[in-house]
């Protein structure tokens, strides 16, 4: 036994896929563990099982096979329990939006059996930023408050787990940037916070993270670990045309792929440098692309997976 | 002439003002980002343009049409992609393709040709019998835009076409939108991702109803002396007063 | 408790942030009461009917002066024979032509029974039953009063729901069924859409991810519609009361105690819809189609059950309608006491706990 906080152990899940009997690999067996006091981020674009392996863990629903376990309970087994000690915050809006914010909130702590005030503490610095809209009604609420009423509600019970599932997809960068704030500042009150993210800015921010693509997690790692072990080149290209210049590109036959990147091109090599992809641009229309070297970011990484 | 013209366009609703007097043009073939934080006021603004709400004071044109007096023909001229909704989940892929290709008035010739088209271009012949249900996320919307610009309208509304969709899908639908920019389709797109900002020629950041900063990524990034689009944002976005939709 | 007590504060927050649904709620009983009360009534008013009277003795003389005082005859005219009614029949100029037999007192004296023939046409079968039961209910006041007791009377076509409405009222018959209805739909309409609701948002899933029972949830879902559907048994009441002045003979306590329960069964039976539906769409489908058709025709509210098929008999006893608008009929029109309807009432309960059993067994504690 380890002291992880959550263990995903070989967890298998598949779907009846409409009519038929063919079925949907949701989970391949993927294993992970989060340990005490840890921002962990299951990283991966939707579809790839998230939402799932989130379920599984929060005991709604039964895996095909593996075992999930919260602090040592079993998700299958001691499924009451675990309700107990987890806030679970589920992808879509899910308070209510005919009651007020602070309606809200006091029901859910009602429901795990604490008074608002009990963990006040917890919850304060996010609160107040709602505290003046206490009455207004939860669906008339932005994209951001709304997340920050859900982690509110979430949070009220003093949970020893946090569990999000992709708690910021809709949500402004501002208001992005603003929520995970108040998860680092949970980490420091000790609680773990397990979350999911199709962004790549905020995997980040977690202290490990695992890439789950197609229902398997290739990497698990903390993201400078992830960053450091990218051992192919990469080079940053700019011209006047990005866009026919990335096309370019991807013709260059020693490029593993290219992407655009915001203002940038990045092309990751498979062999050579710099000067043979210069000649080549050069060839081909492009003689003035910038061209520099540049450190993989996580987001390269995520891209350059193997397929 | 511009594909969107945009003079002081003010909608309020009861003593609320959602956007309060937005001006710009697009033009024809341009890929322009509209970008505000949750509240700005962007879906408001869009749903005037696409000819869905009145306007309570200002002018705007949109592909040629004013917004008061034609919006059915705006209606006709536009395609529009949501990331809500844009597709039947219960229907499958080809049903899909020839119920909005009807409903945009193509013949079964058109649709035949334009189907196989747009399976071809998306790889999914092998999927054109499943339901749009079973689809990923990623797949999804690039059917959603191939329809959404199967009547080859003047101007594409894209709003948020890339929520939670991952960063490889991401690149995909972006080079979709390119491609048909340069078939001479404009694209309006809203984002909260701000490296998809940076693909857009011209962007606008709306605060609290209002269009504080309009230009090019790099107009922009130099006005502000920041490295990045986020950074852009985050500076404009951060002194927003509302919070509400 | 508290927690219970904070589900139930929360529905009712639900019920009453959506006024329209409330409006809704209490306007359709009100509309409904009316409109059978009023409008499709089945009453009748100066139906032209001829008599043939073979019998020309002291009853059949008092009885035809009897239908011609009344409100809902026109007596046209005497028929002179059996072709000449058959003639005014066809001709319509007359509904009904009632045919008394000769020696009708003699033989209503000498049996203690007699027939009177009442010759209708077919097209319109209920208004036949109705004439027919007018005319049994005439005649019987005018035995009653030659006879002095009502067991003498000669007897025609039976309409036994008649029975009981000596005032010959219809809305008497159909506040019963009305409230049958009307309580099944809303009770069961309304629970499972709000369970079904909270799975469509989303809040199911937090709600499980919770140390709440399930138990708890499915009893707070039912507390405020009771509360509602006691408040619409009144609305009711008053109105059949004081607007269509329908009788309450029985004891006022019972007939609430009655249609509480039966409220409380709908309530369950709906709870037990939400658990097998997953949208709204189901749910309202399953309670508002596919629950509320057996009310209406196999509960005895329109068509007697007694008239049906065997098998229809057979499926009509799991109708819970059918035992609440005769229990309901007992209690209010006859003022019968506990003991007549305590076979309904033992039967509701079983049904009400079979509900809740089921619908605990079926409460999804997952999501798959």
């Amino acid at each position: 036994m380890s002291d992880a906080i959550i263990t995903a152990d070989g967890i298998s899940k598949s779907y009846k896929n409409g009519r038929g009997n063919s079925r949907t690999t949701a989970l391949d067996g993927i294993s992970f563990e989060v340990s005490e006091g840890e921002i962990f981020g299951l990283i991966g674009p939707d579809g790839a099982g998230k939402t799932t392996a989130m379920r599984i863990i929060t005991s709604l629903m039964l895996p095909d096979a593996g075992r999930a376990a919260v602090c040592g309970l079993d998700s299958v087994k001691d499924y009451a329990q675990i309700r107990n000690i987890v806030g679970y915050m589920p992808g879509r809006f899910s308070l209510y939006q005919d009651l007020s914010v602070e309606e809200n909130l006091q029901f859910f702590a009602t429901i795990f059996g604490v008074k608002v005030k009990d963990n006040y503490g917890l919850i304060k610095e996010i609160y107040d930023t709602l505290a003046p809209f206490k009455d207004r009604r939860a669906g008339k609420l932005s994209g951001g408050m709304k997340q920050k009423l859900a982690l509110c509600c979430a949070l009220v019970h003093k949970p020893r787990v946090l569990i999000l599932d992709e708690p910021t997809t809709g949500v402004d960068p501002v208001s992005r940037q603003e929520f995970w704030d108040s998860l680092g500042r949970l980490k420091t009150q000790g609680i773990t916070v397990l979350a999911s993210t199709p962004y790549m800015d905020e995997a980040s921010r977690c202290d490990r993270i695992s890439f789950l693509v197609k229902g398997k997690i290739p990497a698990t790692d903390a993201p400078r670990n992830i960053v450091k072990g990218f051992s192919k080149k990469i080079v940053h290209a700019r011209a006047n045309r990005m866009f026919e210049l990335l096309k370019v590109l991807r013709e260059y036959p020693e490029a593993e792929s290219a992407y655009a990147f915001g203002d940038n091109n990045h092309v990751t090599l498979k062999n050579g440098g710099i000067e043979e992809l210069k000649q080549f641009l050069a060839s081909n229309g492009y003689p003035d692309a910038e061209l520099e070297y540049a450190e993989a970011s996580l987001e390269d990484c995520f891209m350059n997976l193997p397929k | 002439m511009y594909a969107i013209e945009v003079d002081r366009l003010t909608k309020r609703f009861g003593d609320f003002t959602a956007v309060d007097g937005i001006s710009f043009y697009v033009a024809k073939g341009e890929i322009f980002g509209f970008l505000g934080a949750n509240g700005a006021g962007k879906s408001t603004a869009m749903r005037m343009l696409c000819g869905l709400l009145t306007p309570t004071s200002g002018d705007a044109k949109v592909a040629g049409f004013d917004v008061y007096d034609n919006p059915e023909m705006i209606k006709k001229n536009i395609g529009y992609m949501s990331q809500k909704f844009s597709l039947y989940n219960d229907l499958t892929v080809v049903e899909n393709i020839k119920f909005w290709g009807g409903l945009y008035g193509l013949d079964g010739k058109t649709i035949r040709r334009k189907t196989d088209q747009i399976l071809g271009e998306l790889d999914m012949r092998d999927w054109k019998d499943s339901f749009v249900e079973t689809l990923p996320l990623g797949w999804k919307q690039k059917l959603s835009f191939s329809i959404s610009t199967i009547h080859e309208p003047q101007i594409v509304f894209l709003d948020e076409p890339t929520g939670g969709v991952d960063p490889a899908v991401r690149r995909k639908f972006w080079e979709m939108i390119y491609a048909a920019s340069e078939r001479g389709i404009t694209a309006f797109v809203t984002t909260h991702y701000m490296d998809e900002a940076e693909y857009c020629s011209r962007v606008s950041i709306m605060v609290d109803g209002r269009i504080r900063a309009l230009g090019s990524p790099n107009e922009l990034k130099r006005e502000l002396g920041r490295n990045s689009m986020d950074g852009v944002f985050k500076e404009l976005a951060r002194h927003a007063k509302r919070n509400s939709d | 408790m508290i927690k219970f007590l904070a589900f139930v504060r929360k529905e009712f927050i639900h019920i009453f942030r959506d006024p329209r649904t409330l409006v809704i709620l209490f306007l359709m009983p009100i509309m409904l009461t009316m409109l059978f009360g009023f409008a499709i009534t089945n009453d009748i008013k100066n139906a032209r009917i001829a008599v043939f009277d073979s019998a020309k003795d002291s009853l059949s003389q008092g009885i035809i002066e009897r239908l011609r005082v009344s409100e809902y005859f026109e007596v046209y005219e005497a028929a002179n024979s059996i072709g000449e009614a058959d003639d005014m029949l066809r001709r319509g100029e007359v509904k009904a032509v009632v045919v008394f037999p000769e020696l009708l007192a003699s033989r209503a004296a000498h049996d203690g029974s007699a027939q009177i023939k009442v010759l209708a046409n077919a097209s319109d079968p209920n208004e036949t039953v109705n004439i027919s039961g007018y005319i049994e209910a005439i005649a019987a006041q005018e035995c009653a009063e030659k006879f002095g007791t009502m067991s003498d009377a000669p007897s025609i076509t039976p309409i036994p729901n008649l029975l009981y409405n000596p005032q010959l009222k219809s809305a008497y018959n159909f506040v019963p069924g009305v409230m049958g209805l009307i309580l099944f739909i809303i009770c069961t309409l309304m629970t499972s859409v709000g369970i079904v609701r909270e799975k469509e948002f989303g809040s199911m899933e937090v709600l499980l991810v919770s140390p709440v029972k399930p138990i708890y949830i499915i009893i707070s879902k039912t507390v405020p519609y009771f509360v509602l559907s006691i408040l619409i048994i009144c609305v009711i009441l008053v109105l059949a009361h004081f607007v269509l002045d329908v009788p309450i003979r029985g004891n006022l306590a019972l007939l609430f105690g009655v249609s509480a329960l039966y409220s409380l069964l709908a309530l369950t039976l709906g709870v037990l819809v939400s658990t097998v539906s997953n949208t709204q769409h189901t749910a309202m489908f399953i309670s508002a189609g596919f629950l509320m058709l057996p009310i209406v025709l196999l509960s005895g509210m329109v068509f007697p059950i007694e008239n049906m098929p065997r098998i229809l008999q057979v499926i009509s006893d799991f109708v819970p309608a059918k035992w609440y608008i005769s229990a309901i009929r007992d209690v209010m029109l006859k003022g019968g006491g506990f003991d007549l309807v305590k076979k309904d009432v033992l039967i509701m309960a079983v049904m009400t706990a079979a509900c809740i059993l089921a619908s605990l067994l079926n409460f999804k504690k997952r999501m798959d």
